[in-house]
């Protein structure tokens, strides 16, 4: 009888337990398999979305979810027809990638109107029930222009590649005229830079023009990884190494695997994973779809990274980058704990 | 005699407008920057507009034809990719990438002339067709991904590190000089390629028996069959000739590059269409000939580098650029019509 008493009592001191346990990841969540959450994308082509991607489906994956992906190939109508089909599947939610504001707001309050929910990354949303995701341009500009002002002690010749038009970009754009009112020995010589089809090679076409016309210059600051892709390179194919240093944003394999090249004039980068970003994005509507509070803004941190770091540490590719400087990794916002509950739970 | 001297002279000016705009440009570019009017930078013009040029031969030869092929765009990205795919992560022999990737090029030309031929489906359509297959290979080869040393193997489950790389043999196609000298920097590799190109294919459609069939076949396909001109076999290889040339295009661009980018052939298909009926009024002749093209061509190159050099800003370069040529195309033809 003793023992009867015994088992009954393990038994459901196991029962509360689990059902403790349980209690902390939301009924939805049972079986995470019909949670469907769909990513929205305008774009999808190259390294830094390839990557993004990537860390989505991974967080997807570690959550037992199942996304669902649409990329618009630019085509803000065909990303409006996408919102729509996702809305008429009544996904649990949408995470809307780039795309611009005056088309697709219409398509955010309808999905949130149906009980569907939205969060985005790089879309500014008038709306508080929407979290935007983005990577802290401002401060992306600041670190930047800081590091090429610093490395030149205030005084140098910059050609600056950057276009308006684009709110990144335009963010990055502020932080580097703060910058030239603060120090007066930086000079932008040049401005140059246009976005088309294929940004970087006509980048290097327009550098190779500015370098010949502008031979005083010395540095060059391409707020985006595109635009210093085609700088370097023609800095490069003129043998005009030890005349520059390039400084840039963004940061990808490809652009680690230029800056350390023998020779390569570009010094210093910042920027975010856009795994950990991809991976946040995930995590963040599956934090919503169990109820989750979210803040309105989630800004993740840029870091800065040298050419000199990547040669002292051996870094060849994002990978090694992200294990020897970990404030580029794994971002810390939102991790409630029933989320690593899931995830503990699902790797069983 | 001096008015009639003068009488050709104006005639020479209207009817050559777009020349005379061109030395008109090329004299202010070089009297407002310091740098415009040297060998190096006019090299560089040439390097600039060596793989556009490229293209566009290609496409006037479907032109020529009476035909119109849309495809050369994409045909172009598929070289770039694929050749930098083959070698980075698949690291084929760098000449066996070439022989591939102008096999590929070669299949498609084929593959449309077969849609156009065969099928019956008309040249723009089928080509237009022809654009979103190649586009869907291309990004299909990499998952979307750009093609670059040390880049993960888009095909491989555990993300493993790709290590092939681009040779310097490839890099010279698109990087390297010749005829160097002390003073002198050498000509780009990619001019030789495009003047190689434009020689061949000028004395090709211009001085050979078959370039007049070419022609024949483009200006009335059916009084050319009672000639007795094969016409389906000039109108394949016509497409095959483009197809090729948008993928010797884009070998260049891949090495010019130095890694694949994606869509990175997109921009070529406008500028080509473009120069190749920009040539037709260029030496007032209006018909598609290859030196017309390579002046429209170049005519883009000096204004990109002119306005580069004096800072004008980019969103209204492309403005100056129509408002240039307009003017000067409305003079070319303007004058042609009174004269008739």
């Amino acid at each position: 009888m003793r023992r009867f008493r015994a088992v009954v009592l393990v038994l459901l001191v196991a029962l509360v337990l689990s059902a403790f346990a349980q209690a902390q990841i939301p009924k939805k969540f049972d079986n995470p398999k019909n949670v469907r959450i769909a990513l929205v994308r305008e774009v999808g082509e190259g390294s830094f979305f390839e990557r993004y991607l990537a860390g989505a489906q991974s967080m997807a994956r570690e959550l037992g979810i199942t996304l669902l992906e649409a990329t618009a190939n630019g085509d803000m109508a065909r990303m409006v027809t996408m919102m729509e089909n996702f809305i008429a599947q009544k996904v649990d939610a949408i995470i809307v990638d780039h795309g611009r504001p005056d088309p697709l707001m219409p398509k955010i309050l309808e999905a949130l109107d149906k009980g569907i929910k939205v969060v985005t990354f790089d879309l500014v949303v008038a709306d508080d029930r929407v979290p935007e995701i983005e990577q802290d341009d401002l401060l992306i500009g600041y670190l930047i222009s800081k590091q090429l002002a610093v490395d030149f002690a205030g005084k140098a010749n910059v050609i600056y590649v950057n276009v308006g038009g684009f709110a990144p970009l335009d963010k990055r754009d502020r932080m580097w005229q703060i910058i030239k009112w603060r120090f007066e020995g930086i000079k932008e010589v040049a401005k140059t830079g246009a976005v088309t089809g294929s940004t970087a090679a006509d980048t290097q076409t327009r550098m190779e023009a500015v370098m010949k016309e502008k031979p005083e210059a010395n540095a060059v600051l391409a707020m985006w990884d595109e635009f210093a892709k085609g700088a370097v390179r023609a800095i490069m194919q003129a043998g005009k190494s030890s005349q520059f240093r390039v400084y840039s944003v963004d940061v990808t394999t490809e652009d680690i695997q230029m800056m350390i090249q023998e020779n390569s004039p570009w010094v210093a980068t910042v920027g975010t994973d856009s795994y950990a970003v991809g991976r946040l994005a995930v995590r963040a509507a599956a934090a919503l779809v169990g109820g989750e509070k979210l803040p309105k803004y989630l800004l993740v941190e840029p870091q800065l990274v040298t050419r000199e770091f990547l040669i002292q540490n051996n870094i060849k590719n994002m990978d090694d980058l992200v294990k020897a400087l970990p404030g580029l990794g794994e971002s810390n916002l939102v991790w409630p704990e029933w989320i690593k509950a899931l995830i503990e739970k699902n790797k069983k | 005699m001096k008015n009639n001297f003068k009488d050709l002279a104006t005639n020479f000016v209207l009817k050559y407008g777009v020349i005379v705009a061109l030395l008109i440009l090329i004299v202010v570019f070089s009297l407002t920057t310091r740098a415009f009017f040297t060998v190096d930078n006019l090299f560089d013009i040439l390097r600039a507009v060596s793989i556009l040029t490229i293209v566009a031969i290609g496409v006037t030869f479907s032109v020529v034809v009476n035909g119109m092929d849309v495809s050369v765009g994409a045909v172009t990205g598929l070289a770039v990719i694929l050749s930098t795919a083959l070698m980075v992560i698949w690291q084929i022999p760098w000449y066996w990438v070439i022989i591939i990737c102008l096999l590929a090029g070669a299949g498609i030309g084929l593959f449309n002339s077969l849609l156009i031929m065969r099928l019956r489906i008309p040249d723009l359509l089928a080509t237009l067709g022809t654009l979103y297959l190649v586009q869907g290979l291309q990004m299909w080869i990499t998952k979307g991904d750009a093609v670059y040393r040390g880049m993960t193997n888009p095909w491989s489950p555990i993300r493993e590190v790709t290590k092939g790389f681009i040779p310097k043999q490839f890099l010279v196609l698109g990087q390297g000089f010749v005829f160097k000298t002390e003073s002198f920097r050498g000509i780009p590799v990619p001019v030789i390629v495009m003047l190689f190109v434009a020689v061949i294919a000028w004395f090709f459609l211009d001085f050979t028996r078959y370039g007049r069939a070419f022609y024949a076949v483009g200006g009335n396909m059916e009084a050319a069959r009672l000639a007795g001109i094969p016409v389906r076999k000039y109108r394949t290889i016509a497409y095959m000739i483009s197809a090729l040339l948008a993928t010797l295009g884009g070998l260049v661009l891949a090495s010019r590059i130095g890694s694949g980018a994606v869509k990175a052939g997109d921009p070529y298909l406008l500028d080509a269409v473009a120069s190749t009926y920009f040539g037709f009024a260029v030496l007032g002749l209006r018909k598609p000939n290859v030196w017309g093209t390579f002046l429209g061509a170049v005519f883009v190159g000096v204004m990109l580098n002119g306005l580069t050099m004096l800072n004008v800003p980019w969103y209204i370069q492309d403005f100056i650029k129509g408002l240039v040529l307009v003017s000067a195309l409305g003079i070319s033809f303007a004058i042609k019509k009174e004269s008739r």
